[in-house]
């Protein structure tokens, strides 16, 4: 993002109150190009792949983006400790049949795919009418071993993009830059009150 | 190290810690015998000020966690890293199932009261009468009268949370100011009124600090909701904040961790019991403790399988079991059923704080003529709550980009849902039993269990999904969602009945005291006493009867002391 812009977008937002600090971390942190990090999970192509997807789906705007948060390295993390041999399997295959579309679409390989051109493809596939995406969902929630062999190739694709939206959400709403900066911090509430008026609070509390 | 005491107390948890607290005071040089490790208040809470970031994988439970917990992780929350390190390596304390049973349990000083759901709620006439009135188990051998002033007394010590209503079965108690419901669980309670004769909402009864009275130590509850890690304010009841240092204090108790009680060993001659057999944890050595007294108040589980070992010529089935019904009877709650739906009033209002604590429905079916139930005996609570929902809400969308991530900044409209609690009889047939083919590490048996909810549970839980969605509809909300969802025993951690109280020895291990009928000296008063399992969260009523069985033990021992 452009450092001008971004600090104009920043005086422009209403009704959040940006600390000094704030500011300082969210220029420090607008370079969109993939920090170095040594993956434990991921391959380079998958790698490459989710950074940009992050960047895609959680943007930084006048709030950090995803990738000044470091959910790629959170997700290849989770992949690796927390996600069972299913879903692994399932995330693998998944980025494979993106990757390979990609080649299709563009005739490159996806190490080389810029921003913009995973953005068309993911596009493609999540840009799509209401009924459409319904019946993606429901899809979704079917087990592996129900699904027909013709629609397996884009039923693991969507887990691989499903997987890498959530990790996006979770990645990011449970960071301490977020939970710190963004949301309402309040480690020790003291009191509990059932029915505040929300313009009070504004933000959602992070814990 | 002494060998002889006047008491002996084994177990740390609710129970152990209610039983060293009262015969310290009481003057009885007391040893507290506790299995695991010891874990000081506040000290021993390593994850207490954790915030999501600031565990590894965001406080999500990792594979190689769970292949040592593959039984306590059966609740889906315990074993994350905020709290798994109080739950037991189920490799190392392994049990058998004949039918599946959750076995959910922590291994240390304060046991489950640091973990404990905290919900404090009395028992009444209704619960003590049932079993004479319909014939299942045995009857009760007390009254409410009998436990209500050791209920005010066990109150005003932990500290309980909220509204007395002048219910028949939910008597008040010595309760400290309520927490406040918020917007949307006013509403149901209003339209819950309005809607129905026979039943109230109000908010749970907790044992959390509020209000003005001292409590040494603690400080009232700062509304951080991480009761499960242990509270570095001492918020809430616990042995470890509360009991076992007043028992400390007292400078009479005697706190050994790592002390596997197995045997309470019978002296034929004299016909009581003179001490209990340990095995130290790590050191594996064999020692034997004596004392004048002994409280059994190892869990439900726990004493009945120290009891089955204790075998003697006189009792060869196990330690006071003539009845043999040591062992059986085992209850749990039956839960995971009610309904959720969706608000979409009060968007223009929020909360603060994170309330450790939801709302209650008192039990309203078989409470009298009017409120009998065709299709099933006894009755059931709801514990439930409303909030404003977090990101979660985006998962299963397909949005995506700034717009999506700056609403989602925003709290998101407001749910409501609820469980009920459902009574269990007692059956003989659910039964725990030992088994000496599989020894644990120290050479002793393990746990059996053949316990399964039947028919009266099963016909219960179709009313508690029914008037969940009655309530939620009535009051209008949307997509009300009933949910029934698979419930084995054991999974609402509230294990109990194996060695339950009654009139007869033939048909009952414990007297109306809690001594073994036919070996006095030996108390059990955690959740293997109970006759019946009525619905509500028990713990309340096992420290009730704990302090009243102490101060009945310390009374006799004085009067004793003095003859001699």
């Amino acid at each position: 993002m452009n450092r001008r812009t971004a600090l104009k977008n920043l005086t422009l937002s209403l009704g959040y109150v940006v600390s000094a600090p704030t500011i300082f971390n969210v220029l420090s942190s607008c370079k969109s190009d993939v920090v170095t990090w040594k993956s434990v999970f991921l391959s380079e192509g998958e790698k490459h792949m989710v950074t940009h997807l992050v960047d895609i789906i959680i943007p930084a705007s006048n709030i950090p983006g995803g990738l000044d948060v470091n959910i790629p390295e959170f997700l290849d993390r989770m992949y690796l400790d927390v996600e069972t041999k299913l879903k692994k399997n399932q995330f693998q295959k998944g980025a494979a049949i993106f990757a390979e579309s990609f080649q299709k679409k563009t005739g490159k390989d996806i190490l080389k795919g810029s921003k913009e051109e995973i953005l068309t493809l993911f596009e493609m596939y999540f840009k799509l009418p209401e009924e459409k995406q319904e019946e993606i969902i429901e899809n979704q929630r079917v087990k592996e071993s129900k699904i027909t062999a013709s629609e397996k190739s884009n039923y693991l694709l969507y887990k691989f993009l499903f997987s890498v939206r959530y990790y996006s959400l979770f990645g990011y709403f449970s960071s301490e830059k977020v939970g710190k900066e963004v949301l309402n911090y309040d480690p020790v509430p003291g009191v509990y009150h059932g029915c505040v008026p929300l313009d009070e609070i504004g933000n959602a509390w992070s814990l | 190290m002494q060998k002889r005491y006047d008491a002996i107390v084994i177990g740390t948890g609710i129970s152990g810690g209610w039983a060293a607290k009262e015969l310290c005071e009481n003057g009885l040089n007391t040893l507290v015998l506790e299995r695991g490790r010891m874990v000081k208040h506040i000290e021993d809470y390593p994850t207490m000020n954790k915030d999501p970031w600031d565990f590894k994988n965001r406080g999500e439970k990792s594979l190689k966690d769970i292949k040592r917990q593959p039984k306590q992780d059966r609740t889906g929350y315990t074993t994350r890293p905020a709290s798994k390190h109080w739950f037991v390596d189920d490799i190392k304390h392994p049990y058998n199932e004949t039918k599946r049973f959750d076995w959910m349990r922590g291994y240390h000083v304060g046991g489950r009261s640091l973990m404990w759901g905290r919900q404090s709620y009395r028992l009444s006439d209704i619960d003590f009468e049932a079993n004479k009135k319909d014939g299942h188990g045995v009857d009760w051998p007390i009254r409410y009268k009998d436990i209500a002033p050791w209920y005010d007394k066990v109150e005003k010590e932990i500290g309980v949370s909220g509204q007395n209503l002048g219910l028949k079965q939910l008597p008040d108690g010595k309760l400290s100011e309520p927490m406040e419901l918020n917007c949307v669980e006013l509403d149901l309670q209003k339209n819950i009124s309005e809607s129905f004769d026979d039943r109230v909402l109000t908010i749970g009864r907790v044992a959390h600090k509020t209000g003005d009275a001292l409590h040494k130590g603690r400080s009232n509850c700062q509304f951080r909701n991480r009761c499960i890690r242990g509270c570095p304010f001492g918020g809430y009841f616990s042995s470890n904040s509360s009991t076992l240092p007043a028992a400390s204090d007292t400078g009479k108790m005697t706190l050994r961790p790592n002390s596997i009680a197995h045997e309470i060993v019978y002296d034929e001659k004299k016909g009581i019991a003179t001490g209990v057999k340990v095995i130290d944890a790590i050191t594996k050595e064999a020692i034997f403790f004596e004392a004048d007294i002994i409280f059994s108040c190892a869990s439900a589980m726990g004493t009945t399988s120290i009891l089955l070992q204790s075998k003697s010529e006189r009792f060869p089935n196990g330690l006071g079991n003539d009845s043999g019904e040591l062992g059986h009877n085992v209850m749990d709650h039956h839960f995971k059923v009610g309904a959720s739906a969706e608000v979409d009033t009060h968007q223009d209002k929020y909360y603060k704080g994170r309330r450790p604590n939801g709302f209650y429905i008192p039990r309203f079916r078989n409470i009298d003529k009017k409120s009998k139930s065709d299709s099933f005996l006894r009755g059931y609570g709801y514990q439930g709550g409303a909030r404003r929902s977090g990101w979660q809400r985006a998962v299963s969308e397909m949005s995506y980009g700034t717009q999506l991530k700056e609403e989602l900044t925003k709290p998101g409209p407001w749910s409501v849902g609820m469980t009920a609690f459902g009574e269990c009889l007692p059956y003989h047939e659910n039964k725990v039993t030992l088994n000496y083919k599989k020894l644990d590490e120290w050479g002793l048996p393990t746990l059996n269990f053949d316990v399964e909810y039947k028919e009266n549970e099963k016909k219960m839980r179709v009313d508690m999904k029914k008037q969940a969605i009655a309530m939620l509809e009535a009051a209008g909300y949307k997509n009300v969602r009933g949910y029934d969802s698979p419930c084995f025993p054991g999974n609402g951690i509230h294990e109990m009945g194996t060695a339950r109280m009654g009139h007869d020895p033939k048909t009952s291990v414990l007297n109306k005291n809690n001594q073994i009928h036919t070996v006095k000296n030996v108390y059990v008063t955690d959740g293997a006493c109970m006759t019946s399992s009525a619905c509500q969260n028990p713990s309340l009523t096992y420290m009730a009867l704990t302090a009243r069985a102490a101060n009945h033990a310390a009374k006799k021992f004085h009067k004793e002391s003095k003859k001699k």
